[in-house]
């Protein structure tokens, strides 16, 4: 009895009626993932409680201290997109920490042998991390208008730039996801976070501007894809002279998007073959 | 050549379930290992349509790693495992799409609520949203969780969990029910009614089951047919009432003091007995020759023939050997016996 196995690949999608099936599991994971987040007022509290700090203490102190921006833009309107990034970020991550978590407990079993292609499971707690981070990116905007008059809400920019919020996130969600496929334990995961979290935040234009940066650090802060968002950001929601160019900032960011779910999905993918599903 | 051809036939099995021997689970030479561990080693079961199956061995036997296998949670190294006549490692979705499954370990998100547990699970199976209120409704007063159902899942007690998982398994109404020790931490009340449930259940439609569990008494009286298995490999399959009755008939136990050696001679030299073993009395392990020594023992002698005629004649077999009997009673085999007969190892439940 020498039968041979055909090693099936993990998340290919090719049967007909697949695709459905796809996206009923990726639907029904959303949902899932939004009914728990509704149901659990500390995570987006927590998730809020930093950006909004942000702008109030570190944004309410240095406007004291910096002189008026190009065009006569307050400083807490100057530091919402990093701010707004940043919580993007945060979401992006805690996405990520859905999957480990329900890796980890073993609810992901669940998922594993109903009928969906696995690949839904991944993109399941994908698109609801992404839906987190730009509901908190919409919330910081929000917040960024209250507190600075030079912040005018108008609808095309808001709307472009939180969809810049979307290409970032959606990169970092990828990384997430790929930690979270590989990491052995959540203390792990969190350590990467933290280690991660601030220079991303530091070295990039979020709080000051390029030119007054040295510039070594100009150059890290270059590598930095928060510095690109941040630049379209501003050149969307404020039309203040690029840093870099709308251009670039798009490429680079839709690059970045597309690098970090590809790594995320590769990682997953390599999980799954080993446990040889 | 030859290779293609036997992959074809096997294709063929697998791809017509409207014609497939009946079974409703197979598996040839299924293999599984973990490293340098191997958990299942070439395994050969057949689970007829509509039946129930229990799965018994040891811990770390593979009965987990065998139902990973079957619910494609896993893939198999080698061999081939068809569940509703769909071949598990090509056709994984049409295997899921007929199954359910509870897992050995708690598998349930912990901050939803029973209900959107529940509902979230009948939407990964397409149930359109009455059928998924229906069902919940009927599962969820036989589990009795009726009052708790709204509540998020962490506040429940282990058994409530338990119960949810198996509410949850049977939302699909699957044809095939996997359950990995599904009574394992109920109290006896619930234990019964899920038996219960579950016969009743097999009345009402043509439901397969395969359960592990380490309940003899669960096995013998719910199960069709039984499999030890240990170390990954089938050691014994039968019904229970066939494997008991392999056993001989009923079991004596003789309680008393004396020269032991002497009497285990004398023992094997009648054969009106199957097989006898000493341990010391009450603890059920057997003690290795040479060992006993002084003391209260047990002698457990399985007989060839009904225990009737032979209980005064191996009393009076034992007093002429220079073993004092002080008590003599009788035990039916159960599959208990069954079990450290194949294994070696005694389960306790
Ligand atoms: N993911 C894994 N990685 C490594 N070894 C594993 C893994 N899963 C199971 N094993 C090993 O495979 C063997 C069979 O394990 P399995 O869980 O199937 O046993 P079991 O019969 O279900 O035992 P129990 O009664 O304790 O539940 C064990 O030796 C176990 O250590
Ligand atoms: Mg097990």
């Amino acid at each position: 009895m020498a039968t041979v196995v055909k090693k099936r690949a993990v998340t290919t999608v090719k049967e007909s009626g697949e695709w459905s099936g796809l996206l009923v599991g990726i639907y029904t994971l959303w949902l899932k993932h939004m009914r728990k987040f509704r149901s659990s007022p500390v995570e987006i509290l927590f998730t809020l409680a930093t950006p909004v700090l942000w702008m109030l203490l570190f944004g309410v102190c240095m406007t004291g201290m910096v002189t008026e921006f190009q065009g006569g833009l307050g400083y807490q309107a100057f530091i919402t997109p990093g701010v707004m990034l940043l919580t993007g970020l945060t979401a992006a991550i805690l996405g990520g920490t859905t999957l480990l978590l329900e890796r980890v407990n073993g609810t992901l079993k669940e998922y594993l042998v109903a009928p969906i292609p696995r690949l839904a499971v991944l993109l399941g707690s994908m698109t609801s991390g992404l839906t987190k981070a730009i509901l908190q990116a919409i919330a910081v905007l929000v917040a960024g208008c209250v507190l600075d008059s030079t912040l005018v809400f108008r609808v095309l920019p808001f709307l472009a730039a939180i969809g810049v919020v979307a290409l970032f996130c959606l990169g970092f969600v990828g990384l997430a996801s790929a930690f979270a496929s590989q990491a052995k334990s959540m203390e792990s995961y969190h350590s990467l976070i933290m280690v991660m979290n601030l220079p991303v935040l530091f070295i990039s234009n979020a709080l000051y501007p390029l030119e007054i940066m040295p510039s070594t650090l100009r150059g890290l802060a270059l590598l930095n894809p928060t510095t690109y968002a941040v630049d379209a950001c501003r050149i969307l929601l404020f039309g203040t002279k690029p840093e870099i160019g709308l251009l670039i900032d798009l490429v680079v960011l839709v690059l970045f998007m597309f690098g970090g779910l590809y790594y995320g999905y590769r990682s997953f993918n390599k999980v799954m073959q080993k446990i040889g599903a | 050549m030859t290779t293609v051809f036997n992959q074809d036939r096997e294709g063929k099995i697998t791809q017509n379930p409207a014609s497939h021997g009946g079974y409703a689970i197979e598996t040839k030479g299924l293999s599984k290992s973990f490293d340098k561990v191997k958990a299942v080693t070439s395994l050969d079961l057949k689970v007829e349509e509509g039946s129930l199956y229990a799965l018994l061995g040891p811990n770390g036997a593979g009965k987990t790693t065998t139902i990973n296998l079957l619910t494609t949670l896993i893939a198999p190294d080698s061999g081939l495992a068809t569940v509703a006549g769909y071949n598990v490692a090509t056709q994984p979705n049409q295997v899921r799409r007929n199954i359910g499954v509870t897992f050995q370990e708690v598998a349930l998100d912990r901050n939803l609520t029973g209900r959107s547990l529940l509902d979230i699970h009948g939407r990964l199976y397409r149930l359109p949203q009455a059928e998924i209120k229906k069902r919940t409704q009927q599962l969820i007063k036989l589990v009795e969780l009726e009052d708790v159902l709204d509540r998020q899942v962490k506040t429940f007690s282990g058994g409530m969990k338990r119960r949810l998982e198996l509410a949850r398994g049977l939302l699909t109404e699957p044809r095939i029910l996997f359950l990995d020790e599904p009574t394992v931490g109920l109290d006896p009340h619930n234990r019964e009614r899920i038996w219960a449930y579950l016969q009743e259940l097999r009345s009402k439609q043509n439901i397969t089951i395969m359960l592990t569990t380490h309940y003899l008494d669960e096995a013998e009286r719910l199960a069709d047919k039984v499999g030890i298995i240990d170390e990954g490999k089938l050691v014994v399959e039968g019904s229970p009432g066939g494997l008991i009755a392999s056993l001989g008939t009923d079991v004596v136990k003789l309680t008393g003091t004396g020269d032991i050696a002497r009497f285990k001679e004398i023992l094997r030299e009648q054969e009106w007995i199957a097989a006898f073993r000493v341990a010391r009395a009450g603890s059920e392990e057997e003690t290795p020759a040479g060992e006993e020594t002084s003391g209260l023992f047990d002698i457990l002698v399985n007989l060839a023939s009904e225990a009737g005629r032979s209980v005064k004649p191996l009393v009076d077999l034992a007093e002429r050997s220079g073993f004092n009997v002080e008590d003599v009673s009788l035990q039916r085999p159960t599959l208990n016996e069954v079990f450290f007969k194949y294994t070696g190892r005694r389960l306790r439940d």
